[in-house]
């Protein structure tokens, strides 16, 4: 009976082992793998290093743009282990005027008990932080742009948001350009956690490095962006504008010193993603009027012993009359006095011996049909129309009935200033990436006039500066080939005896060998509708500044 | 007889062995904190590095100096005259 019993014992008992020998096979044999890697997901972990943002530098190495570290406090309630007027009162100690800048929401916590957790808009440094290590005070780190000359140059810098993932991400100018560069790389480090969640280094983990975003430095000449900013709002105020723009280049090189727009209301544009310089279309206005000159002594169609022998009376197209400006009429004109007098129907004389083809072919030469490319986001691109009846010509010829951008004008007036060459605008000068130089490739450069057509053209540009009525506000010590514009804003598709004006001043200096070359648009003056009255005096003032910083 | 140096020498070896993971893990935890630490004070270094950065920048601002100069003065734009185009 016993041995039976001790037999089944036995049976029943490596009956359990075997059972339990299966499950432990199971578990530690078929299901391994599966196994295994749900304890390397509990384990381990896949972390983050985000890379810093690159840096904005002006062309005197000044930073623009950095990166700001700050943080936000919290408090929760549940880890207090003092009473909360003692804690307020030591980030009060550490971050004085608090409690006056939180007043609301530190009375609304204190007093509502189901609130237990508060974050407060107020940002703090890192000392800040370091003498605030009390239980129920915490701090989320936040990465922030900082400016150190306020708004300057908003409008080539730009602006960052955050996408849909958190990732900062630029908005508007350089900082939507060149996202790519200055974002770099994010690095990554995987490996087992401690159990305060810290990622453990050991043979099994593996990292790779963050790389840092490039710096980037500008050509913006800082004193010049200054003076452009100041003057220009000044000019604003004075002349009751509601608004201005002024971009100035270096002419052999298309580096762009400066470039600002502001409005009568504040000190920048109300949004720096909106670069009115690049992404606006005008009119240009008389301003163009040296180009189609150009353009005509380029082709031969005229020569410059050209004298206007129709320009007593007015210009009849169909059922169209072109007149001048001031209603008055110059006989038997020069080209100089044509250019002097900014006669319109003297213009429309020389472009109808230019021809349309050979208008059309240097209008695209010079850029204009197409964005110059200039490296800022936004920039538009200027229409250009299909067909061309005669009249529409003869407008072109005085800059009505065609549309440009600040930059694109500039763009190729500059042609002029760089002895016959179009160079591209440029913003960016190099890039800096672990003390490394990148430099910014350069466009091609193309030739549009002959040496004798720009030296015909500046002859005539400075004598019409130098006889013609901005000759009273030109500062003596300073040579200077200009054009003044003054163009009337079309309300649907017409223009108004009443509509307002976009006035004008382009022009580089000295005439050889120039040092930059400058435009100034001045929307809706109110004091004077005229360029020369307007946008000169400021293209001046800023000159002589220019003569000395450059 | 033989099986007690045989007992022994296992026993020695499972010492060894323990001593030596208990050794070999808390170096690997020392070397984490360690690099912890450093970790954390180059970041410290970084930020207090920006914060300096930042102060010698707003400092030598133009709109700083600007705000700063005793006189700012600027020529008055507008000429008396009666220009035209």
């Amino acid at each position: 009976m016993s041995h039976s019993r001790s037999k089944i014992l036995s049976i029943a008992l490596i009956f359990c082992f075997s059972v339990v020998s299966f499950r432990f096979f199971y578990w530690q044999v078929i299901k391994a793998p599966e196994l295994k890697e749900k304890a390397k997901n509990q384990t381990y972990k896949l972390e983050k290093i985000l890379s810093e943002r690159g840096k904005i530098y002006s062309s005197d190495n000044f930073p623009l743009v950095l990166n700001q570290t700050t943080y936000q406090l919290s408090l929760y309630k549940p880890n207090f282990k003092e009473d909360f007027d003692q804690i307020l009162n030591k980030i009060e100690q550490a971050y004085p005027n608090f409690k006056t800048e939180n007043s609301e929401p530190v009375d609304k916590f204190k007093n509502n008990s189901n609130q237990k957790w508060i974050t407060f808009n107020s940002t703090f440094n890192e000392d800040q932080k370091n003498l605030l290590n009390i239980p129920g005070i915490e701090f989320q780190k936040i990465e922030k742009r900082f400016y150190p000359e306020n708004s300057m140059a908003k409008d080539i810098i730009g602006t960052i948001g955050r996408d849909s993932s958190g990732t900062q991400i630029g908005y508007g100018g350089i900082e939507a350009f060149y996202q790519k560069q200055l974002q770099g790389k994010t690095g990554f480090i995987w490996g087992p956690q401690d159990a305060t969640g810290k990622t453990i280094l050991n043979k099994k983990s593996w990292s790779s490095d963050a790389v840092n975003g490039r710096n980037i430095f500008t050509n913006i000449n800082r004193s010049v962006q200054f003076y452009v900013e100041k003057l220009l709002q000044k000019g604003i105020n004075e002349f009751s504008a509601d608004s201005g723009s002024i971009t100035i280049i270096e002419p052999k090189t298309g580096a762009v010193l400066a470039m600002a727009s502001l409005t009568a209301t504040s000190s920048a544009t109300p949004s720096s993603i909106r670069n009115p310089a690049i992404s606006d279309l005008f009119e240009p206005g008389s301003i163009f009027k040296p180009l189609i000159v150009s353009m005509a002594l380029d082709t031969k169609s005229i020569n410059t012993n050209y004298i206007c022998t129709k320009c007593n009376q007015p210009h009849v197209i169909g059922k169209y009359n072109i007149s001048n400006w001031d209603s008055e009429f110059h006989a038997d004109s020069s080209l100089q006095d044509i250019i002097k007098n900014s006669d319109n129907i003297g213009m429309s004389y020389i472009i109808a011996k230019l021809g349309l083809d050979s208008f059309l072919n240097y209008y695209q030469k010079l850029g204009l049909t197409q964005k110059t490319g200039i490296d800022l986001q936004g920039e538009a691109k200027p229409t250009v129309k299909t067909e061309w009846p005669e009249i529409d010509l003869a407008t072109a010829s005085f800059g009505q009935g065609i549309v440009v951008t600040q930059i694109g004008m500039l763009q190729a007036f500059n042609v002029i200033a760089n002895d016959g060459i179009l160079v591209k605008p440029k913003v960016v000068n190099y890039f800096t990436e672990d003390d490394k130089i990148i430099k910014n490739k350069n466009q091609k450069e193309i030739q549009v006039f002959n040496q004798q057509t720009i030296n015909d053209i500046k002859s005539i540009l400075k004598y019409s500066v130098e006889n013609g009525v901005v000759s009273k506000i030109k500062p003596e010590n300073i040579e200077v080939c200009a054009k003044s514009g003054t163009a009337q804003v079309a309300i649907s598709g017409s223009y108004e005896n009443n509509s307002s004006t976009i006035a004008s001043y382009i022009g580089f200096s000295p005439c050889y060998n120039p040092k930059f070359t400058m435009i100034v648009t001045i929307n809706n003056p109110k004091t004077s509708p005229w360029g020369s009255s307007t946008a000169a005096p400021i293209w001046y003032e800023l000159a002589s500044k220019l003569n000395d910083l450059l | 007889m033989l099986n007690k140096p045989f007992f022994l020498f296992i026993f020695f070896l499972i010492i060894i062995q323990v001593t030596f993971s208990f050794y070999y893990s808390s170096e690997i935890i020392n070397q984490n904190n360690l690099i912890n630490q450093n970790q954390i004070t180059l970041q410290s270094f970084k930020i207090k590095n920006q914060e300096l950065e930042e102060k010698l920048a707003t400092l030598s601002s133009l709109s700083k100096i600007e705000a700063t100069a005793s006189q700012k003065n600027y020529i008055n734009l507008r000429e008396k005259l009666n220009l035209q185009n």
